[in-house]
């Protein structure tokens, strides 16, 4: 037997057991589904099981009771194909009202690494995309979940994605993550949350029932616009860099920021308790902010010498000296 | 010609007839891998890897490859202007590599995709476990969207991404090299990536490179590392075994943070500017000014070691031309202290 027809039939031995669909992607829909078999192992109905790593599409819209796509593989990459996947929760808005949490996922992999997600909706569940690290969640829109919206681990980036209406965080990244051009609303915990070393650009958090963004040390948010939050606009807890952003009409103070944070050109107005809040110590440097919060203080910070270092601002308001509910 | 060559010429070329989608793209899969012949020649891409590209055009993965050992290459370029879609998929090698200090169970000599050429788009997939490193292109190279996981190994190799020079690196993942999680050439552009627990360092750079949006944490040395001239802007440098971020001479260092690292959160070469920074908790020094000459501008940073450290460090009696705005957390101000040389970055 000659090389060639031995490798075309050893290649031919391997093509997989599950049909593919073209460019050997598999196809994932509500018939596939409930016959199982989408990944050796997956058994019939909810939720689809991938065991395997490579490429995945769907081809209709999910209606599942359970978790919808249950993911027990690294390297998964799941094209939701401007589908919907819809779940068991149902959530009354606004504010956002959702039954006890549940373990539902949309798209469910908190124990995998490298998984990507892109290009659909997700609607009723208590978690709608919830990942491990180094996670790629791109264009994904999630409405109505008990808990988290989109959660991602370590280094992941969401972007051009968005959460309405949930009775978490809307979207939670951890340390070094990027959440961009996202949108979070009528959450009732924090709409973004990243942790340490994180980068928050160009989001939108609007009438979330905690605080707009969210941030833990060393973290850069730049041009994100938080409104109408019933904590405060912006809240990093410290050593943060602050650019750009805009917080108007949060309830509380439209930024609070940790000791030893950076701040230029941000814009505050008409926030419920102060401009900006700074917190002990302060130690903060802040250069050309516009903040006007008449008749509330503009800016707010325990003591005078807990002040930041302000050059070329624009303020009007009042100083607030003492503690404040922002902190 | 013997026959058996004529007869294995015409298998060859329906194998890469077949191969053709609708979209003119050329598929590769393991199948079509081991079969040889991808751009219709038995002798320029022989069966079995590496598959070997030696037409412009593109070419995508439709399924996951799989490498025997850690010597084999997976797709080697030899033209210019080619477009690889990994589709999704996964190259995926035997090596695997522990977290810092790195060690890999099986280096060698192989590479993911390997194109020394010029003008080759790598996106859209992972390259994992391969013997040496993961994705080689050549100048005015792109990589895109790609996760370079546990890669690594023998003759010097071992980055996740290696691109030359004019490159853009974007939106990837480096994870758990033996080396360099990406590294680019002179004048590249690395953006919004993610580099962590490599064997050295996350990202380095040549001159007059741009680091936009990166973050970088827990390798074992460097967190990102650019050459003279360069812009390194809104990064994050997170408990890196050696210095955070670093500038060469004339370049810029603006916008970032840099916390927790082994040295220093921040260096800077002759004539620099480091303006717009936080940088705390780093252990030796918050900023390193690295040349004995008075031209670099400091500016608008918010820096410190702690009440009772230093402000920022210079070596050999380098004192910033420019110090204005800055803050600084020391209880002696925004005062230099001279360090050794070497000491950072």
């Amino acid at each position: 037997m000659s090389r060639l027809p031995f490798a075309l039939l050893l290649g031919l031995s391997l093509w997989p057991a599950t049909a593919p669909a073209r460019d050997g992607v598999i196809e994932i829909n509500q018939a596939r589904a409930r016959a199982g078999g989408i990944t050796p192992g997956d058994t019939p109905n909810f939720p689809v099981q991938i065991t395997t790593s490579g490429s995945y599409v769907l081809t209709g819209d999910l209606a599942s009771s359970t978790s919808a796509i249950e993911i027990f593989a690294d390297d998964v990459t799941i094209d939701l194909g401007g589908f919907e996947l819809r779940g068991p929760v149902s959530c009354g808005c606004c504010p956002a009202s959702c039954p006890a949490p549940g373990l539902s996922g949309g798209v469910l992999g908190t124990t995998q690494n490298y998984v990507r997600v892109s290009n659909g909706t997700l609607r009723g569940f208590d978690y709608g995309v919830a990942l491990g690290g180094r996670a790629i969640v791109d264009r994904v829109h999630v409405l109505e979940t008990s808990v988290y919206g989109i959660y991602a681990g370590p280094a992941s980036l969401v972007e051009d994605s968005s959460v309405r209406v949930g009775g978490s965080t809307g979207i939670l990244v951890f340390a070094g993550s990027r959440v961009e051009r996202s949108t979070a609303q009528n959450e009732l915990g924090d709409g973004i949350a990243g942790h340490d070393g994180c980068i928050l650009t160009g989001n939108k958090a609007t009438d979330n029932g905690g605080h707009g963004l969210y941030a833990t040390t060393g973290c850069v948010l730049e041009g994100n616009a938080a409104r109408q939050n019933s904590r405060s606009g912006v809240y990093a807890t410290g050593n943060a860099l602050l650019l750009g952003n805009t917080e108007t009409a949060n309830a509380q103070c439209g930024a609070v920021v940790g000791p030893y944070s950076l701040l230029r050109a941000n814009t505050t107005a008409q926030n419920g308790i102060a401009g900006m809040r700074f917190l002990a110590p302060g130690a903060t440097t802040a250069i050309g902010e516009f903040v006007t919060n008449e008749p509330f203080p503009s800016i707010s910070f325990p003591t005078p010498s807990d002040g930041p270092s302000f050059e070329g601002h624009s303020i009007f308001g009042p100083l607030h000296f003492g503690t404040s509910a922002c902190d | 010609m013997g026959i058996g060559r004529v007869l294995l010429t015409a298998a060859a070329l329906a194998v890469a007839a077949s191969a053709f989608a609708a979209e003119g793209v050329t598929e590769i899969d393991q199948p079509r891998a081991l079969a040889g012949g991808i751009n219709g020649s038995l002798v320029d891409d022989p069966p079995g890897f590496p598959v070997v590209i030696t037409f412009p055009g593109s070419y995508r993965l439709t399924g996951n490859l799989t490498l025997p050992d850690g010597n084999t290459t997976a797709i080697q370029i030899l033209v210019e202007d080619v477009v690889l879609d990994l589709g999704g998929f996964e190259i995926r090698g035997p090596n695997s590599c522990s977290a810092p200090p790195v060690s890999c169970t099986a280096s060698g000599t192989g590479f993911g995709v390997q194109a020394s050429t010029a003008d080759v788009r790598v996106a859209n997939g992972t390259v994992r476990g391969v013997g040496s490193t993961g994705v080689l292109v050549g100048d005015r190279g792109r990589v895109e969207r790609v996760l370079a996981i546990e890669n690594g190994g023998g003759f010097g190799g071992g980055n996740g991404i290696d691109a030359g020079a004019h490159c853009l690196i974007s939106e990837s993942v480096a994870e758990r090299n033996l080396v360099v999680g990406i590294t680019g050439g002179r004048g590249c552009r690395i953006e919004r990536n993610a580099a962590r627990q490599n064997g050295y360092g996350g990202i380095l750079a040549g001159d007059a490179a741009t680091l936009r949006g990166n973050t970088t944490g827990a390798n074992a040395d460097f967190g990102l590392s650019a050459g003279s001239g360069s812009l390194a802007t809104r990064n994050t440098a997170l408990q890196n075994g050696g210095t955070g971020i670093t500038v060469l001479e004339r370049g810029q260092l603006r916008d970032s943070t840099a916390m927790n690292n082994g040295k220093c959160g921040l260096a800077a070469g002759r004539g620099s500017l480091v303006a717009g920074n936080v940088s705390f908790g780093n252990a030796i020094s918050p900023l390193h000014f690295m040349s004995p000459e008075a031209e670099s501008g400091f500016e608008w940073n918010s820096i410190g070691q702690g009440v009772s450290g230093f402000s920022f460090s210079v070596q050999s009696g380098a004192v910033p031309l420019d110090l204005d705005h800055n803050h600084c957390l020391s209880s002696s101000g925004c005062g230099a202290t001279p360090l050794t040389t070497g000491a950072c970055p």
